[in-house]
């Protein structure tokens, strides 16, 4: 459909008074490059013809709208949907922006990307496809997270990257982000910075909705195709907010779609415990961009906690602040604990694993079904698989067994080497 | 003499072609908030010319190592934007050097007023490095204006011949223009780029103002380098490195800062 104007960045990269170009002078010129070549690239049929490829025959696009017909009916309300980003090659919709973000790189002639991770999702996606596309890859991880998602760190590595855990502050993503940001001011020259998420200065937020789109297109297709009705709710979890976009973006003209982004609660309310953004937020500028921020009374940005790597984030995207300003967007809040639980759920009624960031939409559809008459329709965007947080549900989840295995195998593991 | 003066004064008395002036700096809060008060003393008892104290933020994003651990050292002392504005005013007070504030955005931001307060405490200008003027709505660059308080432009060495245009343009009452040495954050190095004079000659051809050039500055060898390319070197990572090392961080800091800023 036709995008108004209404929830388009204005000509400095505002969505309302959110997002902006807050950077440095020394990157003032790689933004404005980016900017040129993305509304360059979008004209250009022969990249849509590339992308279109990229994402048919390497991503696997269209990923699959599988009706969770037992949960429908165990909670007994709306009928439940899951658009299963999980099943996109790289287990998330991070391939989206990467795939479309490596042929701007191409595009510019950049050898060398630099990118943040918080989850590992983004990296390894990004890793992915740096090996494909023959680049450079250096992947900033706070080291806390890169121990919890140590599987992604693994994977990184054997596709080639560099994998640098960022020991500064609270060791997260913000920090991999500011970590990331400091090596593309550096390498600028030749590097380009492969920003994982609706954020950052302008371009950016905007380059990384127009590649995950295909979200909501598709959800708004398959939906139509398999029941000829729009979805009444759309769900996603928020941390940047890139797979909330990408499943939003398509209805936000919609007015008889409501959208539900979901944030981290953490471990509960109290400030510093969580990564909820709009619960205690205020606004500010950090990374490059304007939007609700955690932060102290003077401005120090605040440490957050999440069980989720990949929510575990200070900031929000500019066009959330700004959706969730004009009212377009409910934003609530799932805990640590809630999460687990729906994981569990899910995988034991529908057969499907859920990543933890994921799961946090999941909440809010199970809290949400039994509310409702049985004609409504949700739909869930599964932003990724579960399998990278084996270690954290082996924790969490499971019996003593898992424990014993690991300790088991550690002591093979060292034995081995001697 | 009204501390507003004190910056002209200090820039009238340069001249291209001479030994550069000398520009420092101290995070406060590093290694307290009492001792970054006495090294900025220090510093003007000892020949710098004009000082910048840095207001400690948690995501110093233009920062290397050395003043981001600073920062971060500075902030589990405690030290508030508030203290800040108190130090300046305590040493705009006792000393005549020329003060300026560094910090990030989000601080300024936050801190409602602030460009009227940053003046009254006796501040002769601002460097914020996240904010560029002709990239934002922001009322900051008005703020400052009305308050006759100089936000300082800042280069790199990749700023075209157009933006260098736009940002003379869009600051005519700039005292200087900060030249940032490379592409890079700040931090100790131990050369300065090859291209330094052809880009600090194009940044001559784009402003009336003195050149300052930061980034890298470590060592004497490395002023002597910027004669005649630029009129005031800043020298900030290696005091910071210089304070985190010594025993006796105030002699030092004084024999360090007499080294660099005579011929």
């Amino acid at each position: 459909m036709a995008e108004s104007k209404k929830y388009q960045p204005d000509q400095y990269g505002y969505y309302g008074e959110y997002g902006g170009r807050y950077a440095p002078e020394v990157l003032i010129p790689a933004l404005e490059e980016l900017e040129e070549c993305f509304e360059s690239a979008k004209k250009d049929p022969e990249f849509i013809k590339e992308l279109k490829e990229a994402q048919k025959n390497y991503i696997g696009r269209p990923t699959p709208l599988c009706y969770l017909e037992n949960l429908s009916d165990k909670l007994g309300g709306a009928k439940i949907y899951l658009k299963n980003e999980g099943l996109a090659h790289t287990g998330a919709h991070k391939i989206n922006h990467c795939v479309g973000q490596i042929l701007l790189a191409k595009r510019m002639g950049k050898k060398r990307i630099v990118a943040e991770t918080g989850a590992g999702q983004h990296g390894l996606a990004t890793s992915s496809v740096c090996a494909r596309y023959g680049m450079d890859c250096h992947v900033y991880m706070g080291a806390r997270d890169a121990d919890r998602q140590r599987p992604n760190v693994f994977w990184m590595e054997t596709l080639g990257a560099e994998v640098i855990p960022v020991h500064h502050g609270g060791k997260r993503l913000k920090d991999a982000v500011n970590a990331a940001l400091k090596d593309w001011i550096t390498n600028v020259r030749d590097s380009h910075y492969l920003l994982g998420s609706c954020l950052g200065p302008h371009p950016f937020p905007e380059i990384n909705r127009y590649f995950q789109k295909v979200v909501g297109e598709e959800i708004k297709s398959q939906l139509v195709e398999q029941q000829r009705t729009l979805p009444d709710y759309v769900i996603a979890c928020v941390g940047g907010g890139s797979n909330a976009i990408g499943a939003f973006n398509e209805f936000l003209e919609e007015e008889s779609v409501q959208l539900i982004g979901v944030e981290a609660g953490g471990q509960g309310p109290e400030v510093g415990q969580h990564a909820a953004r709009f619960q205690g937020g205020r606004v500010g500028v950090v990374e490059g961009y304007k939007s609700y921020w955690l932060q102290d009374e003077h401005g120090q940005v605040q440490d957050t906690v999440s069980i989720s790597a990949g929510l575990d984030y200070a900031g929000i995207g500019p066009l959330h602040a700004f959706l969730h300003d004009q009212g377009r967007v409910k934003y609530t809040s799932a805990t640590d604990k809630e999460v687990l639980e729906a994981v569990k759920t899910l995988a034991e009624n529908e057969g499907i694993l859920s990543a933890l960031e994921s799961a946090h939409g999941l909440v809010e559809a199970i809290r949400l079904a039994p509310t409702l008459s049985k004609d409504k329709t949700i739909v869930v965007n599964l932003s990724g698989r579960g399998e990278k947080d084996l270690f954290i549900f082996g924790r969490h989840l499971s019996s003593s067994s898992f424990r014993e295995f690991i300790e088991r195998y550690a002591e093979e593991f060292k034995e081995s080497d001697n | 003499m009204t501390t507003k003066s004190r910056l002209a004064k200090a820039l009238s008395t340069i001249k291209t072609g001479d030994y550069p002036a000398l520009m420092t700096h101290v995070v406060l809060g590093y290694p307290s908030l009492e001792k970054s008060i006495e090294l900025v003393q220090v510093m003007a008892e000892n020949g710098a010319s004009i000082i910048e104290l840095q207001i400690p933020f948690s995501d110093p994003m233009a920062d290397g190592p050395s003043i981001m651990g600073a920062c971060e050292h500075a902030l589990s002392e405690g030290v508030t934007p508030s203290d800040c504005l108190e130090a300046m005013a305590k040493l705009s007070s006792k000393i005549e050097t020329p003060l300026l504030f560094m910090s990030y955005y989000n601080l300024v931001l936050n801190q409602k007023g602030f460009a009227k307060a940053a003046s009254d405490t006796g501040c002769e200008g601002l460097i914020v490095p996240d904010i560029t003027p002709g990239e934002s709505k922001d009322s900051f660059f008005t703020e400052c204006d009305s308050e006759n308080l100089p936000v300082i432009p800042l280069v790199s060495p990749i700023t075209s011949e157009t933006r260098l245009k736009q940002i003379a343009n869009n600051s005519t009452s700039a005292p200087f223009v900060y030249c940032v040495s490379t592409t890079g954050t700040t931090g100790a190095r131990d050369k300065l780029p090859e291209e330094l004079p052809a880009y600090l000659n194009r940044v001559k051809e784009n402003f009336s103002v003195p050149r300052a050039l930061g980034f890298g500055i470590s060592e004497k060898k490395h002023i002597e380098q910027l004669q005649g390319n630029a009129e005031i070197a800043i020298v900030g990572s290696a005091v910071i490195n210089l304070i985190k090392e010594s025993s006796n961080p105030n002699t030092e800091v004084a024999n360090f800062i007499q080294k660099l800023s005579k011929k």
